[in-house]
């Protein structure tokens, strides 16, 4: 029988006792777009573990089919400001233990390092990048300009997500629309919001 | 259409009150200003569900069940409001909050240990 995934969360959030616009408040969305993935049977795996880390919940023993993501490896952190730098640390490695994470304190290093991959060995390439937007040298914007004309990730491996203290409207819509980009995410960036993204791991 | 007019006057003016006062992006990375002022766009001019469908699906999207297409989601959600099936208040977003602390950053680390 197909599962409706909607449906299994909401029996979820019943039984621990939530309402729709206690998940709306900790997701910052309406309570009619919480309705909506409420209602739908093929909820995806983001709004899944969005929702699993806003209740403290792991749907992976009712959806283990849903959790296919594989655990990253490798992970490069793109950003001048090393104290941010460090929260992304330890939050990753809070959420996934040990693993290979990579720190360039500007675009222009993290686009040679990625260059000299590509012609040694592309099978070291990251599985994630956390891109910051404002950087000397060679900032977010011009990274991923320089990512996309020298075709660095011609198999779209790579998982770019943009880490800004940018609350510009701009800068969002430019994020969420360029096609090399899988998310915006504010800074400082909570253990919650890692667990939401690597759900599987 | 089930809403009057002053409905449709008051629903406006808490979208664009909500404009100036929500959480600017959701915890899935979505630009909450940018849904609402599509629901505000749709509820002013009355768009129908056809123009909403024309505007905002790209084939193969006309499967209706794409929700990952949030401009679409927002635009049909504002037009179901018209057609009276919810309160204005679900549509609303949360209002923004004040900064974080380091709590609730990295709960449970001591960052100066790290």
């Amino acid at each position: 029988m197909d599962k409706h995934y909607g449906h299994i969360v909401a029996n979820i959030l019943t039984k621990n006792g939530y309402l729709i616009s206690d998940v709306a408040r900790k997701l910052k969305v309406n309570t009619k777009t919480v309705h909506n993935w409420l209602q739908t049977k093929n909820l995806n795996v983001t709004v899944i573990s969005s929702i699993g880390s806003a209740i403290d919940y792991d749907f992976r023993s009712q959806l283990p089919e849903v959790f296919v993501n594989k655990r990253p490896s490798k992970i490069f952190i793109v950003d001048d400001a090393e104290l941010d730098s460090v929260i992304v640390k330890i939050g990753l490695k809070q959420v996934l233990g040990n693993l290979d994470i990579e720190v360039f304190n500007n675009g222009d290093a993290a686009i040679n390092k990625l260059l000299e991959i590509s012609i040694n060995d592309p099978s070291l390439f990251p599985d994630y990048i956390f891109l910051d937007l404002n950087m000397p040298i060679m900032g977010g914007w011009e990274f991923l300009e320089a990512y996309h004309q020298l075709d660095i990730d011609p198999q779209n491996k790579i998982r770019i997500f943009i880490l800004s203290s940018s609350i510009s409207s701009s800068d969002v819509f430019r994020a969420i629309s360029n096609p090399l980009i899988s998310t915006f995410l504010s800074k400082p960036i909570e253990l919650k919001t890692i667990r939401s993204i690597f759900c599987g791991a | 259409m089930i809403r009057n007019s002053q409905e449709i006057i008051e629903a406006v003016r808490l979208l664009k009150n909500n404009l100036e006062t929500c959480q600017p992006v959701s915890a899935l990375g979505v630009d909450n200003r940018r849904q609402i002022m599509i629901m505000i766009e749709v509820i002013s001019v009355g768009c129908t569900q056809n123009w909403i469908d024309n505007k905002y699906l790209t084939f193969p999207q006309n499967m209706r069940e794409k929700l990952d297409n949030t401009e679409w989601r927002s635009a049909t959600d504002a037009r179901e409001w018209l057609d009276g099936l919810f309160d204005i208040d679900d549509l609303l977003y949360p209002d923004a909050v004040s900064q974080k602390s380091w709590a609730t950053v990295l709960p449970g680390v001591d960052i100066r240990k790290q």
